[in-house]
């Protein structure tokens, strides 16, 4: 398994405010699988993927990535890791505002040797008209696009995306996911994503169902729907 | 709803504690900064002036050859005018390191003792000695104090508000109460001290006064001017010799002249009486001669010789008559007649010759006499033009215009401008800082201020709420500023040297009502004023806008940046974004050098008026004389000084006329002929603004007379105010004698009978009167220093926090994305180096220059120039510093990059 996760648990506040998130969560993802994280609101989805992406502490079990435990990685270990494999997609894009399209991707291209090229990901993610614009002059779409691209110029082993097409209209949602599905096919991206959109899990690999911080189900697609052909999104 | 949002106030002060706390923090230190100088000043101002009154001070001095008559004195008190004598003697003691005490009577109703310790002297012999030569000489009441011999028991320590600058003279630059002292004996132990012999200079006849019945000090002046004398009532033999070679010398015109008419008449009289016999002499002579002529003939025609001599025919005749006869006998006798008759010719021709003489010599002494009644005429005429009567008058000295009453009020009256200058400047950057952390609050609450109004809150309620919490904050830190101000905590520091070098008494530092209304009220306004101006702005955006928290790119932050590395382009992006940060920054250099520049003009200042004075007086001693002898020493350099004032921003200062010679080698300059073309010294020039070409008018209050002067050349001068014109065209111009001076510069000391000095300035005086700047000026220059330091810091570190919080988000984003702590510093932290130290560069000479523009009237009651060029290495070091300060300041807030967890990122949205 390229993401190993073994009985996480996770937890919040305490006394009256205490709140357990994640109460022994055990999922595993291969190497290059697009697999989607669903549930409801408070299912514990958006922890899961903080403490596979380094960036919340878990109170017990294991969280592996390609062999590496995360659980009680130090800080600066942990930024290691997250410059090393990861990649980050978020729903509000958390571009900064005040750097262009090309500036934003450069932010990520900065700490890696070994980059894509940016003209061929501006040109594959349709930004090359806008490589200069800075974030309010794009619509959300393109904002997006520029987070796909600024998380992919370090071509990361792991994709992690935390709603990506939250705050996107349906035409763009589902540009952002073909977008998604071309990167996994091109570059072999493992993908994490959490969505509350239901189609999705039909385009993915794996399919990952949380509830009440537990695993409801959890299930390989035998038959994957190419984005194109995704409905109601 | 305003309940609620009071409750977000108390909740938002905790959340931004430290934020508040600082900002807190330096209002108070500014307040109690400036409560501390400018009570201070206040204290010793008011205090003095209390004192003034408390010990009634004199409205001026004036001091006479001779004591004022009963009926002159009655004339003044008449005028409505109150007199009191202060005479005194100069005496110099045993111990040539004990100086020269004034002794003085002890004083009745005008410019009473005000007693340190002890009691005023009651007993014969008993004596109060001044303050701060009792400091200087560990003199304590009830110690024994000899004078010539004389033992007093110290009865007290006292102050007198007319030595408040114990100046020996009022011409002295500085104050030395080592060398120099007033001391205060009953009128009894006074007399007795008189008569006893023991005086070494004659009695100063010093009378004060206290001006009432509506007259002025120009109607005293006047009457006393007056007041003549008879040189010889004068009691100085120095005196007595100066004025027989000066006002004395209009008796011996006189008598001259009158002499010389005298000798004329009779010398006229007796040519008359000569050239009355004139004709009797001529005629008497005639008649010898043709007496012997008529005798002769007679003779001749005796021997049958028909021959008549005359006066024109004798000779040839009596030659023939010769060389007609052959008897020698007869020959002989004729030739003897002849020659009698020659001589009796040439006797009567003489007489003649000498009887004309006698009657051109009676016209030329009608001419002379005529000649000797103009030259009488004259004379009387032009001697009527001079007063040549003796005015009693010697000096005349308004309060205002005498350096030793109310000199530490006018010392102070500098911390008081600067002070208050520095507060102005603290509260404008406070200001600007308290700006910068509204908008980064309404900036971070967008999205609640847009629910707020979705839900009918009004843009006011939200102004309240907002402007509510700088308000309170500022009126506490301004209560809490000048409550630690209020008790006098840092008062005695900054007070300490002017303790040390006047001679007041020792006040209790209170707070003058308007610092406690400056204090409690200009924070809070500031406050106000400043959020309402900025939140006002802010929150005219729609409530969606606000909601959305829609982030616009300003113009000056849409600039292509191409061809730089992604570290250079992100700060740079990172600067423009920050700009009001980075404005506030600069601003926060830009202010604080700006009180520091306050500091470092007046140590600057003072350092170089120490350096200049004793690089440009070149003599080692300059003797004033009251009474110069009629040929200057041959080891001195004769001048004539004449003083004169000249006005700017309020205040007189003396101004003086110096006339050298060209060849004065204390002096590097060369006057030429000129009487209006003038060469200033740079000490005026600075202190005027004066360039060359400039004209301008200096006032002689004594004749009430303007001069008016085009400045011809500005020579390297500091310690004063002088115009420097060749001594032959001042004497003429001010009407003095061809060999006129009254000032010696020497290159030694040389021996001058005290008696006929006003004063003596040696370059050790000037020199240790410069230094005197600097020690008073220090605890000012240490407090402004210390205080933009931590001015700075505090600005700096609030707005590159405030810079470091509003870019929270990205941090905690990047750090999402694997940036460690160092690369972190790297783009959000570092970049503020270049900031900081172009920002330096800029600043540094900026606030010096503009400081050195407005410097010369915060210290415009001071009389020196304005040399405040500072040396290239202070600005090196200040920069250096500037950049230490920054490290420090970025080490410290390089923690707080920590504080920012990549979670933040996932929970909020930019």
């Amino acid at each position: 398994m390229y993401v190993e996760v073994s009985n996480v648990k996770k937890s919040y506040g305490e006394g009256g405010s205490y709140v357990e998130v994640l109460k022994g969560v055990s999922v595993g993802v291969e190497r290059g699988e697009m697999c989607v994280i669903q549930g409801t609101s408070g299912s514990g989805k958006s922890t899961l993927l903080n403490c596979i992406g380094g960036l919340d502490d878990i109170d017990s079990g294991s969280c592996k990535v390609d062999g590496l435990e995360i659980a009680g990685l130090k800080k600066d270990k942990l930024s290691d890791y997250r410059r090393d494999t990861l990649g980050f997609i978020f729903q509000f894009y958390n571009l900064v505002p005040n750097l262009t399209v090309r500036e934003n991707i450069e932010v990520c291209r900065y700490l890696t040797k070994d980059p894509l090229d940016m003209d061929e990901l501006l040109d594959t993610l349709g930004l090359k008209e806008h490589a200069d614009k800075f974030p309010s002059q794009l619509s959300g779409g393109q904002q997006q696009r520029t987070a796909i691209a600024r998380a992919l110029i370090k071509n990361p082993k792991l994709l992690l995306c935390d709603e990506p097409t939250g705050a996107l209209d349906s035409k763009t949602s589902r540009d952002i996911l073909i977008l998604l599905e071309k990167i996994n096919e091109k570059y072999g991206t493992t993908m994490l994503i959490v969505t509350h959109n239901n189609s999705i899990k039909n385009m993915v690999h794996r399919v990952i169902f949380l509830k009440d911080g537990e695993i409801a189900k959890q299930y390989t697609n035998e038959k994957r729907v190419p984005a194109r052909e995704l409905e109601d999104l | 709803m305003q309940k609620v949002l009071r409750k977000r106030v108390f909740r938002s002060l905790k959340k931004h504690f430290v934020r508040y706390a600082m900002l807190g923090m330096m209002i108070a230190l500014g307040i109690f900064l400036v409560v501390t100088i400018v009570g201070s000043a206040e204290t010793l101002i008011r205090g003095t002036e209390d004192m003034a009154k408390e010990t009634n001070l004199e409205d001026g001095e004036f001091e006479v050859f001779v004591p004022l008559t009963k009926s002159e004195k009655d004339h003044i008190a008449g005028m409505g005018i109150e007199l009191e004598e202060q005479f005194f003697f100069d005496q110099q003691m045993e111990k040539e390191s004990d100086g020269t005490v004034r002794i003085f009577k002890v004083r009745k109703n005008i410019n009473r003792l005000h007693m340190i310790e002890g009691a005023e002297p009651l007993k014969e012999d008993e004596i109060a000695i001044e303050k701060r030569y009792a400091e200087e000489h560990d003199i304590h009441t009830g110690d024994g104090f000899v004078i010539a011999g004389t033992e007093y028991k110290v009865s007290g320590i006292t102050v007198v508000s007319d030595y408040d600058g114990p100046f020996k003279e009022v011409s002295d630059t500085s104050c030395n109460s080592k060398l120099f002292g007033p001391v205060f004996i009953t009128e009894e132990a006074y007399n007795e001290f008189r008569e006893s012999g023991k005086i070494q200079k004659s009695e100063d006849y010093l009378y004060t006064y206290k001006l009432g019945g509506g007259k002025t000090d120009r109607d005293l002046k006047d009457y006393l001017k007056e007041l003549k004398i008879d040189a010889s009532e004068v009691d100085d033999e120095l005196f007595a010799e100066y004025w027989d070679r000066t006002g004395g010398v209009e008796d011996k015109l006189r008598d001259a002249v009158k002499d010389l008419r005298e000798a004329t008449d009779e010398v006229a009289d007796a040519i008359d009486e000569l050239s009355d016999n004139n004709e009797d002499i001529n005629e008497a002579s005639g008649k010898i001669l043709d007496s012997y002529l008529e005798a002769t003939s007679s003779t001749i025609n005796g021997y049958g010789m028909d021959i008549e001599l005359t006066e024109d025919n004798f000779e040839s005749e009596l030659d023939k008559l010769a060389d007609s006869i052959d008897n020698a006998v007869l020959k002989a006798s004729l030739t003897d007649v002849k020659e009698q008759l020659c001589d009796l010719k040439d006797y009567k021709d003489g007489l003649k010759e000498y009887t004309d003489a006698v009657d051109e010599l009676k016209d030329g002494t009608a001419e002379m006499s005529d000649g000797v009644e103009e030259l009488d005429t004259s004379v009387n005429d032009a001697l009527e033009e001079f007063d040549f009567e003796l005015s009693n008058l010697t000096t005349f000295l308004k309060a205002s215009d005498n350096q030793r009453i109310f000199a530490t009020k006018n010392d102070k009256i500098v911390d008081v401008e600067v002070g208050m200058i520095a507060g102005v400047i603290v509260f404008i950057l406070l200001a600007y800082v308290i700006s910068v952390f509204v908008v980064h609050s309404i900036e971070s609450e967008s999205s609640i201020i847009g629910t707020l109004y979705s839900m009918g809150v009004t843009k006011n309620d939200l102004l309240m709420h907002y402007i509510s919490l700088p308000v309170v904050v500022t009126f506490i830190s301004g209560l809490i500023g000048v409550l630690v101000a209020s008790t006098g905590i840092m008062a005695p520091m900054i007070a300490e040297s002017s303790y040390q070098y006047f001679s007041i008494a020792q006040f209790k530092f209170t707070i003058p009502e308007y610092l406690w209304i400056y204090s409690l009220v200009c924070p809070p306004v500031m406050a106000i004023i400043v959020n309402v101006l900025v939140i006002s702005s802010k929150l005219n955006r729609t409530a969606l806008s606000l909601i959305r928290n829609e982030v616009k790119q300003k113009g000056n932050n849409k600039f292509r940046l191409k061809g730089m590395n992604f570290i250079t382009t992100f700060r740079i992006r990172q600067m423009l974004r920050e700009m009001r940060s980075t404005i506030a920054v600069v601003l926060g250099m830009f202010l604080s050098l700006m009180v520091f520049m306050i500091g470092v003009d007046c140590y600057v200042l003072c350092n170089n008026i120490a350096k200049d004075y004793a690089a440009d007086t070149k003599f080692e001693y300059m003797y004033t004389l009251k009474y110069p002898e009629k040929e200057a020493p041959s080891d001195a350099e004769a001048a004539y000084a004449y003083g004169c004032k000249k006005e700017i921003y309020g205040f007189n200062f003396d101004v003086t006329i110096l006339g050298i010679d060209d060849d004065n080698p204390f002096f590097n300059v060369k006057p030429g002929k000129s009487k209006t073309d003038v060469i200033i010294s740079s000490a005026m020039a600075e202190k005027y603004g004066l360039k060359v070409g400039d004209e301008f008018v200096v006032t002689d209050d004594e004749k009430e007379v303007k001069y008016a002067f085009s400045v011809k050349e500005i020579t390297r001068y500091s310690s004063g105010f002088y115009i420097f014109m060749d001594i032959e065209v001042m004497r003429d111009m001010m009407g003095e004698a061809k060999d006129y001076y009254n000032v010696l510069f020497t290159d030694k000391a040389i021996n001058i009978d005290p008696g006929r000095l006003y004063s003596t300035t040696s370059r050790a005086d000037v020199v240790k009167g410069s230094e005197v700047f600097t020690t008073l000026m220090m605890p000012m220059i240490y407090t402004l220093s210390g205080s933009s330091a931590v001015i700075f810091c505090v600005v700096l570190y609030l707005m590159m926090k405030v810079m470091i919080d509003r870019s929270s988000q990205n941090i905690s984003l990047i750090k999402v994305f694997g940036y460690r702590r160092g690369e972190i510093r790297k783009l959000y932290l570092d970049g503020n180096f270049y900031i900081i130290a172009i920002g330096a560069l800029i600043v540094l000479p900026l606030s010096k220059k503009l400081m050195d523009l407005m410097f010369p009237k915060m210290i415009s009651n001071v009389a020196c120039g304005m040399n405040v060029e500072t040396p290239v290495i202070f600005y090196v070091i200040a920069f250096l510093v500037i950049i230490t300060l920054y490290f420090v300041i970025n080490t410290i807030l390089v923690k707080r990059l920590d504080k920012f967890t990549p979670a933040e990122i996932l929970k909020n949205r930019e």
